[in-house]
């Protein structure tokens, strides 16, 4: 961990801009907690807060506030060439890597689990009998996952915006519903999963279909394996073409 | 000086695909201040970039202090880069991305602020350095990039295209302060495809053309190596008509031309014809006033090379 | 096309020369603003898919083009084998079903079109033409709309022929089928056009184009959720409207309306709205979101 890295790229990706953005999305999850305040059935408080937490909160707030910050945490750099300054330097890139992805992580944590612990206790009235908690616990977790694929994926490809997009949309979101074997690779699901467990949610309110055991292994993989191709690909940054 | 800071291409060549960007390129810098000249694409880019770790050569050795430079971070310890690329933190001012650069280098806080104050005097930037680098002028971000470069106080400096965008005095000025760097020991190696710098700043030239190196050395030795191309003198003196017919007598004359009041001199043979031509003059009772060699700039030097 | 001559012969001196390079003017007819609307309408439709450009800038277009087919192609090929089964997609829901990849082209592709341009600084270029700046602005949504247009009738025919193909008696196949012709013709442009709208509205405001793709991308989903929930969960009044914060909702409800049949997935049908406000919301998000575009243009600095 680099204190220098980590301050620069907090500043790089709370630009204000882009907080404000952010903190919007979130608050829309608050809105509509509210608006169900005001005008939802109180005896279906349990499976709204649920629906809300785990769809638009794990499903959409979550991916797309991972999304930025993940693609962002060392993507712009790559794209507009200030990242060689940073590789001039005497620090491994594995040190490089592990920062920017926990700095990514901590603002998207951040970023999701604040306003889905808001629109929760508005929602349920309370903690739900750690729905709540599970809830935003296991998007914590499941930022930090986000996070390392879409950081890897800004590595590959120039498009990774694009290619994260399609991932959370087609593979997490098309194909799950299809096919259910896709569940288990899905960060989507593996969150639920983590919320379950943590939370002790009972079954009648919410069930992850994957397992906590597959969820730990399946996600320490996905989150090893993420960071070790993104340490691989920055050891190999090239430099291409000649100046005009 | 430091024996780290030798930079070595041994047979180096790159490749994309069909397209090869360096030649089989050989030489060794150790101290100075050497320039890479070439028309654009030429690949001086390239070679910078093999340099500087961030390009790998498809064959050959590219090595800085005996270590490969490819995938060797250490080695940036003892190396400054200044990019070609326009684009910095625009958040950070001109003093705390020096200080940046300093601390990422490994320099304590209090050193690194110490470090970032003297760059930054280095460079001229002390009036703007506490603005962000997102309100500077171009020639003010070039600089801001030299005192990122020098401010560990590398060795080893290299620069790509570094006037880009500068005014006639902070050139002048960044072309002392390299002058005197190198005075120190360093090892300088700028590329640059703009003639008057290259001569004004290096000591040793190397000129790249289509991916190859042409020539390396002094411009000055590389002209007088050129022998299948006849050296052009303009004279001046008491009658040029009948020294012209004079020297035309002579063998080491290729040719003489009296064009509107100015005598133009060819010879294949420069250390024979200087010696001859006071000779020649004395004999015929010509004075001679004035004998300059009309061709030996970097840019004949430079034009011959890129045509060969 | 006449060609003016030099205006210049050439000219020399002692000390200097002027030289004749061969520069022509032009004095000819010029195609005027039609044209110019035409080949700009042209260029950004093929820069929607990629076409001349760098195979990059295909892969993306393409992909999403592909992965809107193969549902529809494997679908086609089980009938053709073994036939008499029923397909899981018809002409109804294939466009409803296969929405986030409609999502992602519009999202992927928009920013291509409109925020490039404002990155690089060209619209000074284009402005500075016969192309009035509502030119600029419409021929782009045009071509976003074509391109969508595109990739959603694409499926449509891959089913149309593959019910043709596989039946027995291709030409009653065929009399069969020309009655489905205004569905498989109108369902597309009722997705493209609104979809275009939307994504241009929100493209053209900013040069960047990871912003773009983000918001447009956000929007969806987020509208989407929040009428999920908000309509499974509130009373009354509030789960029969909140469902038409989603425009996907609001285009199949058009499509019901004025083409084809509803669907049971779709939350239009649990609504118990009157079909028609589909259509009127429809049209009016459209319209908003090209009259933004207009404006966008009308007062950007280039």
């Amino acid at each position: 961990m680099n204190g220098v890295i980590a301050r620069i790229t907090l500043r790089q990706l709370l630009s204000r801009r882009r907080t404000l953005l952010l903190l919007l999305l979130g608050g829309v999850l608050v809105l509509v907690a509210g608006i169900f305040r005001l005008a939802g059935e109180e005896a279906r408080a349990l499976p709204f807060t649920s629906g809300l937490l785990g769809n638009l909160g794990v499903g959409t707030l979550m991916p797309l506030v991972a999304l930025i910050f993940g693609t962002g945490a060392i993507g712009a750099e790559i794209e507009d060439g200030t990242a060689i300054f940073l590789l001039a330097k005497p620090i491994s890139r594995r040190t490089i890597v592990l920062t920017k992805l926990v700095v990514a992580a901590a603002c998207s944590a951040a970023l999701t689990c604040g306003p889905m612990l808001l629109a929760g206790l508005i929602a349920a009235g309370g903690l739900a009998e750690g729905l709540v908690p599970g809830m935003v616990a296991g998007a914590a977790i499941g930022s930090l996952l986000y996070c390392a694929v879409f950081v890897a994926l800004s590595l590959v490809t120039g498009r990774a915006l694009v290619f994260g997009l399609a991932y959370v949309l087609i593979w997490e979101g098309l194909l799950a519903g299809l096919f259910a074997g896709t569940r288990t690779f899905s960060v989507r699901q593996l969150t639920l999963a983590f919320a379950d467990s943590i939370g002790g949610i009972p079954k009648e309110i919410f069930e992850a279909p994957v397992s906590a055991l597959t969820a730990v292994v399946i996600g320490t993989f996905l989150l090893v394996g993420a960071t070790l191709i993104a340490i691989r690909r920055l050891s190999a940054y090239e430099i291409s073409g000649e100046a005009a | 000086m430091d024996p780290g800071a030798v930079v070595e291409l041994t047979n180096a060549s790159r490749w994309y695909g069909n397209v090869v960007a360096v030649n089989d390129i050989s030489f060794q810098l150790a101290g100075g201040v050497t320039g890479l000249l070439g028309p654009n694409g030429a690949g001086k880019s390239t070679i910078l970039h093999m340099v500087a770790g961030f390009l790998a050569p498809s064959s050959g050795s590219v090595t800085v202090g005996g270590e490969p430079s490819w995938r060797h971070p250490e080695m940036y310890r003892r190396i400054g880069l200044v990019p070609e690329r326009e684009a910095v933190y625009p958040f950070l001012t001109g003093r705390e991305f020096a200080a940046a650069n300093a601390r990422l280098q490994g320099m304590a806080p209090a050193e690194a602020a110490e470090a970032a104050a003297r760059a930054i005097g280095l460079v001229e930037l002390d009036d703007a350095a506490d603005r962000p680098i997102g309100t500077y002028s171009k020639g003010m971000r070039q600089r801001a990039k030299v005192a990122a470069g020098l401010v560990h106080d590398p060795s080893i400096l290299l620069l790509d295209e570094p006037f880009n965008g500068m005014d006639p005095r902070q050139r002048l000025h960044m072309m002392d302060l390299l002058h005197r760097m190198a005075a120190e020991g360093r090892t300088i190696l700028f590329s640059s495809h703009i003639l008057e710098e290259v001569e004004r700043l290096a000591g040793r030239v190397l000129v790249i053309v289509s991916g190859r190196l042409a020539a390396s050395g002094d411009f000055r030795e590389i002209r007088r190596l050129m022998t299948d191309r006849p050296h052009t003198f303009t004279l001046r003196s008491s009658d040029d008509r009948a020294l012209a017919s004079a020297l035309l007598a002579e063998s080491t004359t290729a040719g003489a031309a009296l064009d509107g009041g100015i005598l133009t001199v060819r010879t294949n043979d420069f250390g024979a014809f200087s010696r001859a031509v006071t000779g020649i003059a004395r004999r015929h009772q010509i004075r001679l006033h004035e004998l300059l060699p009309t061709d030996e700039s970097l840019e004949s030097v430079f034009s011959y090379l890129v045509r060969r | 096309m006449t060609r003016r001559e030099a205006a210049v012969a050439p000219r020399e001196s002692a000390t200097g020369a002027i030289y004749d390079l061969g520069y022509q003017g032009y004095d000819g007819p010029r195609l005027g603003r039609r044209a110019a609307v035409a080949t700009l309408f042209w260029a950004s439709l093929r820069a929607a898919f990629g076409l001349g450009r760098s195979g990059r800038s295909k892969l993306v277009p393409w992909g999403l083009t592909a992965i809107m087919l193969v549902p529809a192609a494997v679908a086609g090929a089980i009938q053709a084998i073994a036939p008499g089964g029923l397909s899981p997609f018809n002409y109804d829901n294939y466009l409803w079903d296969l929405q986030p990849i409609l999502a992602l082209f519009v999202a992927a592709q928009a920013p291509e079109l409109v925020s490039s341009d404002q990155r690089n600084k060209v619209l000074s270029l284009y402005f500075s033409h016969a192309l009035a700046r509502s030119d600029y602005a419409l021929a782009k949504f045009g071509a976003m709309a074509a391109s969508l247009f595109i990739v959603a009738l694409s499926p449509l025919l891959v089913i149309l022929f593959a019910s043709i193909l596989a039946s027995s008696d291709v030409t009653a196949a065929v009399g069969d089928q020309l009655g489905n012709l205004p569905q498989i013709l109108l369902a597309p442009l009722i997705y493209a056009i609104p979809l275009a709208a939307l994504g241009m509205a929100i493209a053209s405001f900013t040069p960047r184009r990871a912003y773009a793709t983000g918001a447009i991308i956000a929007v969806f989903l987020v509208t989407a959720a929040v009428g999920g929930i908000l309509s499974e969960a509130g009373r009354g009044r509030m789960s029969q409207v909140a469902p038409l914060l989603n425009p996907f909702v609001l285009l199949d409800g058009t499509r019901n309306w004025l083409v084809g049949k509803s669907i049971p997935d779709s939350p239009v049908s649990a609504a118990n709205l009157e079909l028609a406000v589909f259509g009127a919301l429809t049209a009016a998000f459209t319209l908003i979101g090209i009259a933004a575009v207009l404006w966008r243009y009308r007062r950007i600095a280039a």
